[in-house]
């Protein structure tokens, strides 16, 4: 059985970051695993350990607060989930949780960057290189804050960490395939039983020319 | 000077735009304040002054207003739907004044927009601002609602007498800024439910406290009964509510004595009914006329529309791209028919305001809702059909249900041969009319 905790999903949810949860646990459905899905909120106790993956989103800045309050006593147990191999996504401004610090607040400090928040939000489409697949990872950023280095994929240990918003994993499939390919590396799940039809359709749509004319037609 | 100057050059742009059969709404306001750029200033206004803001249905809201006012033999100047930022609102000034720059109607109603508000009320004082909801809305132009919260926030003078949702705990949150609140809201009726569904809801948690807040029942999303319970942050309960609705014969009740008919049964339609009527009291409309007025009101054609061909009834209902709400209350409506049912989803064009690929809001609207035996099909049609397709299979919807077509263009034949039951056409704006024309034309 795959358990998956998604951390916060009342307060950071705030650009369909739901999306990345039901993808994983649809496709993983698709291969025979068993999925249990928590929602661990603010207040509930934290125990990572008990977790295969980890998935938290964006929220408003008040609400990245709280989050970031309610995590704080638990950098320790974190930082041993990453180093004993815990899966963790983090989409849209979350990723800020886990630097030194965000907006000068003290943050978990589990990677070496900080946030600094911007008078303009930074809006965009964007398309990112990783090793883990070989297509471009599309996406869109909404965000207040700008971390003190380049990428916008952060890969370290199981963890991947991007500004990217909501339903990065529903409009990667390719990227969904290697997250689980990887989780289900020491069960005799078979991973190719997961179909991304659908998803591979609109990823391929999305980057046609086609597209970008009614765009911006 | 300034007004008479500016208001010259107003009517006569109007004038011009007349004779050449143009209709560009905002570009008078917007070379006159190009010229004068406190024109706003020196005009006279009504005695009379509403505006009304909020994340969606402010255009139906800010109607509904204006024909009461009108029915109770009120002469009501009111901003056409779109005119609702500064350029616009500046336009509809000009074109109801006289030549000296006198408004000489009783009543100035106006639809603004969220982030505009400030810049008008910086002119314009209104007696009475009414927030309907703030909710998701284009975020990459909103950010989310908690900036928009604080946008309002800074167009609210203290003497402005503010009405707003108190079923809404994030617009309740006026109350922690503003004095003068008149609260409108909803009692518990059919389509209340008690227990917390997974749809994404804005606002969890009590902004005084931080404790997560509690709720007798909801109508949607984190609208509703709620309360804290470590504080007394709460709905209470609101001045004026409607206190039963009845499903069979429309009629509404509130604060359990006028009563009035809707002809449109969508939860949207009675908040904007129940807080038009609530402005309308503060501005001393009798209670009698405004219900008499609010019961003859019908929802636009082009927000919603029935047909009924071959014993099957198709309804389209108007929503807003990257608004989950518009499109959750259509999903909710749809799912209350629980006869057999096809659903048509789509839209041409995400947004009109820029080219941005972002289709995030889909995972806010809770079509999981729609997933039971009374289903037949759901048609994706678009563009961007294999997105909706996405979230229509991850809402656990069997795939053998989905349509996929290219277009409307010929979704009238598709829906009469492939699919059965009541059809909803849960739609943007730019697919209404397709769906419509495409319905109408099956044999």
């Amino acid at each position: 059985m795959i358990k998956i905790a998604n951390l916060y999903d009342d307060l950071l949810n705030l650009y369909g970051d739901s999306g990345n949860c039901k993808a994983l646990a649809f496709h993983l459905r698709e291969t025979g695993e068993e999925v249990q899905l928590d929602r661990l909120r603010y207040g509930d106790k934290l125990s990572f350990a008990d977790y295969d993956i980890c998935i938290i989103g964006s929220g408003t800045e008040q609400n990245l607060y709280l989050a970031l309050h309610d995590l704080m006593p638990c950098k320790e147990e974190l930082s041993q989930y990453k180093n004993n191999g815990g899966f963790l996504l983090a989409t849209g401004n979350s990723i800020e949780l886990f630097g030194r610090s965000v907006n000068c607040k003290p943050a978990l400090g589990l990677f070496d960057y900080t946030a600094t928040y911007q008078e303009e939000r930074i809006v965009r489409d964007v398309c990112l290189k990783s090793s883990l697949v070989d297509d471009d990872i599309i996406g869109f950023e909404n965000h207040k804050g700008t971390l003190d280095r380049e990428e916008s994929l952060i890969l370290e240990d199981n963890f991947l960490l991007t500004y990217t918003i909501g339903p990065l994993l529903v409009r990667n499939p390719k990227l969904t395939d290697c997250l689980i390919r990887k989780l289900l590396a020491n069960s005799d799940r078979d991973p190719s039983k997961a179909d991304y039809t659908l998803e591979q359709q609109a990823y391929e749509l999305s980057r046609s020319t086609d597209l970008k004319n009614i765009r911006q037609s | 000077m300034k007004r008479l100057l500016g208001t010259l050059l107003g009517k006569a742009i109007f004038f011009a735009e007349k004779l050449f059969h143009r209709n560009a709404s905002s570009f008078p306001g917007k070379l006159v304040l190009k010229c004068f750029p406190t024109y706003l200033n020196a005009v006279e206004y009504p005695s009379l002054i509403v505006m009304v803001t909020g994340s969606c249905g402010k255009g139906s809201a800010t109607r509904l207003i204006a024909d009461a006012l009108r029915d109770s033999g009120r002469t009501v100047a009111h901003n056409l739907e779109g005119s609702n930022l500064l350029n616009g609102v500046a336009s509809t000034v000009l074109k109801h004044c006289t030549l000296s720059g006198k408004m000489k109607q009783d009543a100035l109603v106006l639809e603004v927009d969220e982030r505009y508000l400030k810049l008008i009320t910086k002119y314009i004082t209104p007696h009475y601002l009414v927030v309907n909801n703030i909710t998701r809305d284009q975020p990459p132009r909103q950010g989310d609602f908690d900036i928009v919260f604080g946008e309002i926030l800074k167009g609210i003078s203290e003497t402005v007498h503010l009405i707003v949702n108190g079923d809404d705990p994030v617009t309740k949150q006026f109350a922690l800024y503003h004095q003068d609140i008149a609260y409108f809201g909803i009692d518990r009726f059919f389509a209340s439910y008690d227990k917390e569904t997974d749809d994404v809801r804005d606002m969890n948690y009590c902004p005084k406290c931080h404790s997560r807040l509690a709720y007798t029942y909801r109508h949607y999303g984190s609208v509703g009964d709620f309360h804290c319970p470590k504080c007394d942050f709460a709905r209470d309960v609101p001045d004026f509510r409607i206190t039963s609705v009845n499903a069979d014969t429309g009629e509404l009740t509130v604060n359990g004595q006028q009563t009035i008919t809707v002809n449109e049964m969508i939860l949207f339609n009675l908040y904007n009914i129940i807080a038009a009527y609530t402005v309308l009291h503060a501005a001393g409309i009798p209670d009698e006329s405004s219900a008499a007025s609010l019961s003859q009101a019908h929802m636009q054609e082009k927000i919603y529309h029935t047909i009924q061909k071959h014993d099957r009834l198709y309804t389209a209902l108007n929503c807003k791209a990257e608004n989950n709400a518009t499109y959750n209350l259509s999903v909710q409506y749809a799912s209350l028919d629980r006869s057999q049912k096809t659903i048509v989803l789509g839209l041409r064009e995400i947004s009109r305001r820029y080219t941005f690929f972002d289709l995030s809001w889909l995972y806010d609207i809770h079509f999981e809702r729609l997933n039971d035996d009374t289903l037949d099909k759901v048609v994706c049609a678009g563009p961007y059909r294999y997105d909706f397709a996405v979230r229509i299979m991850l809402a656990g919807i069997p795939k053998e249900k989905i349509i996929l077509l290219d277009n409307l263009d010929h979704a009238g034949s598709v829906l009469a041969e492939q699919t059965k039951g009541n059809v909803y056409g849960i739609l943007n704006f730019d697919y209404i009319e397709p769906f419509i024309r495409s319905v109408e034309e099956i044999e």
